[in-house]
């Protein structure tokens, strides 16, 4: 049991977290606001990410898409790579499953961050989508 | 000849580990290619010459270390390395004498002996790269290890001519030389091909990059950023051949994937309690 427990915890920190963004809305209670955002007042590429999260577990995927485009796209892989890692451990689907790890490149992930974190801070109406802020 | 795999480990030390992989490994490699327990000596052998012919028939030395391995003592309460004569310490140093790929295999999270916890003629072991296995993903350490082993044996399909029979093929040749090219060729990604070659390592280390794009989407501090940035630099610095720097560059994208998860739990438990504290006194 002992060796299984960092991943039960990871799987209770996940319920919890899963389960506070599924009742309570980022946008009206009490989620910490981002410490970036708070002091340059500048949108950091995490930012809308909580209200992005509450959205789509209640299935309203383009209004996700209009608080965080960066984390919609990434949520699907990641929740992919998590469930390779917890469940498929000793399988060979696991590869399958691990789109980031076999297929991304860390350079194009930096460069995408990069060019979304300083467009989605351009005050002009295509780029303005970006922003997390309505 | 087919290539064989020598699993080199100490009774006191690693004996389940030792035979958990050993049985792990004949999923991806014939039984009779890898061999454990070689290091029998019968009552009158010479021990040296033994191991010597043992290890003629060698392609890879897996050393199986576990928490005792440094440690383990005699009757007399010496430790055992440092006995010229303690096999386990021959075999290595003999391997490493004859450029056999020696690869130590790390369990129980233990880190990589240092070298001046190891008696002279096995210093060169810490510059080699090695592979830590985990209880929790024995299995898919062990893959990672068999890949990286396949790359080290020679080729054992008999239409493929071995290095030393070129020159002997004739007008051949060139096309054999193409196909053999091929199959020296990695088959795994994060499998570096180093036949030959004595001091090179084995698994590419982790990106991170999960873990990079996790902190960064997620928390609103931008040390995610410097998580994906040090990530970049894995796959850079080992496809440069610096495989250290790559080994660096992965434990820093890892560390600052930590830093950038603590950072955004602690402002996020401390803007709470200051919420909550500042709800008990009565609010805004």
């Amino acid at each position: 049991m002992r060796m299984y427990s960092p991943y039960l915890l990871l799987v209770l920190a996940l319920v919890t977290g899963v389960g506070l963004l599924f009742f309570f809305n980022p946008e009206t209670s009490f989620y910490p606001p981002c410490l970036f955002k708070k002091f340059t007042g500048l949108q950091c590429p995490g930012c809308g990410s909580a209200r992005a999260c509450y959205h789509l577990l209640h299935g309203n995927f383009l209004t996700a898409i209009d608080y965080n485009l960066l984390l919609t796209v990434f949520l699907p892989l990641i929740v992919m790579e998590g469930f390779s890692r917890l469940f498929f451990i000793n399988r060979g689907t696991e590869s399958k499953l691990r789109i980031i790890q076999n297929h991304v490149r860390p350079l194009h992930v930096l460069v995408l961050v990069l060019i979304f974190w300083i467009l989605r801070n351009v005050p002009i109406y295509p780029f303005s989508i970006l922003s997390s802020d309505h | 000849m087919r290539g064989t795999i020598f699993i080199n480990y100490r009774k006191d030390d690693s004996s389940w580990n030792a035979l958990a992989l050993y049985n792990e490994l004949q999923k991806y490699f014939p039984k009779e290619t890898i061999f454990k327990d070689f290091n029998t000596i019968r009552p009158g052998d010479d021990f040296v010459e033994s191991i010597q012919k043992a290890l003629s028939h060698c392609n890879v030395l897996l050393i199986v270390m576990s928490k005792n391995w440094l440690e383990v003592k005699d009757k007399h309460g010496n430790r055992r390395l440092n006995d010229p004569d303690d096999l386990v310490r021959i075999e290595i140093s003999t391997a490493i004498e004859r450029n056999i790929q020696v690869i130590p295999v790390l369990f129980d999270n233990i880190p990589m002996p240092t070298s001046a916890d190891l008696p002279e003629n096995l210093r060169s072991l810490p510059r080699r790269q090695y592979v830590e296995i985990e209880t929790t993903r024995f299995e898919a350490d062990v893959k990672k290890l068999a890949e990286a082993i396949k790359e080290l044996l020679p080729p054992d399909d008999p239409a493929i001519p071995k290095k030393e029979d070129h020159g002997n093929t004739g007008g051949h040749q060139p096309v054999q030389n193409t196909s053999n090219q091929n199959v020296q060729k990695p088959q795994h990604e994060n499998v570096q091909n180093f036949r030959g070659n004595t001091n090179v390592p084995v698994v590419k280390p982790d990106n991170y990059l999960v873990f990079a794009i996790i902190t960064t989407v997620l928390c609103c501090l931008p040390l995610g950023i410097v998580s994906i940035i040090h990530s970049t630099k894995v796959d850079n610095l080992w496809n440069a051949g610096q495989y250290e720097q790559a080994k660096t560059a992965s434990n820093q994208a890892k560390q600052f994937a930590i830093y950038a998860a603590i950072a955004g739990v602690v402002v996020g438990g401390i803007y709470l309690i200051m919420v909550a504290a500042g709800a008990g006194l009565g609010g805004y």
